[in-house]
């Protein structure tokens, strides 16, 4: 083969080789996290810099949460079943339907302080800036979240 | 003065009129028209790959090119490693964080099942 030709392909296997070269390495952390048991933990604990026994609490505060967060979502799933069986059935407003409301906003009241206690608790887990700092990105996509204002409309 | 030109378009016209062609096509006429045609076009794209690989033996050898392209392509490859990495670690991350999120607020979780 003609050295041209030779420069040519090596030119294009060394652009090829640069390529994946770069892409792979910088995407192996995406990829740890992707890959590891908890990814959404994994994350937490890279995104505030968790020490290895800061993650062991926040785990063990996670894995606390979760029965009572599930427990949440069966009684907001029943109580919207309700509400909607309500509405489908009745074309004014009666008592049974404002009691229903009323259920669904205390129960939306006990899930945000159930949140917010869980926060607090993974926020003082933290060393005291990205504890301030979790506190902040989490409140903004929990309480003061657009897409959530958006969905209770 | 201007009747002589008319005169002797009248005698075209004429003449023109008379003409008839006795002798007949050869045979394959048509085909061996669109061959010769053919034969004109073929050397067209022979002679830009030529160009081509002439510019390939003779340019690019040349360390000042070799050197350029080279770079270039190493610079275009990095680049581009480079970009789909961060889009492919900025897309990651919030996933993950969105997961995270879900993870923790029913409200957000019923309509992440509901979806």
């Amino acid at each position: 083969m003609k050295k041209g030709a030779l420069i040519l392909i090596f030119g294009i296997a060394l652009a090829v080789v640069a390529y994946a070269g770069v892409y792979f390495a910088w995407t192996s952390q995406s990829r740890n996290l992707e890959q590891s048991e908890k990814p959404e933990l994994a994350w937490l604990k890279e995104e505030f810099h968790l020490s290895e026994s800061d993650f062991k609490r926040i785990s063990a505060l996670h894995a606390a949460y979760l029965p009572e967060c599930q427990e949440m979502c069966r009684k907001i799933e029943a109580q919207n079943a309700r509400l909607k069986d309500l509405l489908a059935t009745n074309s004014q407003m009666t008592a049974e339907i404002e009691s229903a409301l009323a259920e669904s906003a205390r129960l939306r009241a006990e899930c945000q302080t159930h949140m917010l206690r869980h926060f607090y608790a993974v926020s003082q887990t933290m060393p005291p800036e990205q504890g301030r700092r979790y506190l902040a990105w989490v409140q903004d996509r929990t309480f003061l979240s657009d897409e959530d204002m958006m969905r209770q409309k | 003065m201007n009747s002589e030109p008319c005169n002797h378009d009248e005698a075209l016209k004429k003449l023109l009129k008379e003409w008839r062609i006795k002798s007949s096509l050869p045979q394959n006429f048509q085909e061996s028209v669109w061959k010769r045609i053919e034969r004109t076009r073929i050397p067209k794209i022979a002679s830009v790959f030529a160009n081509l690989r002439n510019w390939l033996d003779t340019a690019l050898p040349r360390p000042i090119l070799t050197a350029c392209y080279l770079a270039v392509l190493l610079t275009a490859g990095l680049t581009g490693g480079l970009t789909q990495a961060h889009q492919k670690n900025v897309r990651v991350k919030g996933e993950l964080g969105e997961r995270y999120v879900h993870s923790i607020d029913p409200y957000q979780a019923r309509h992440e099942a509901a979806r």
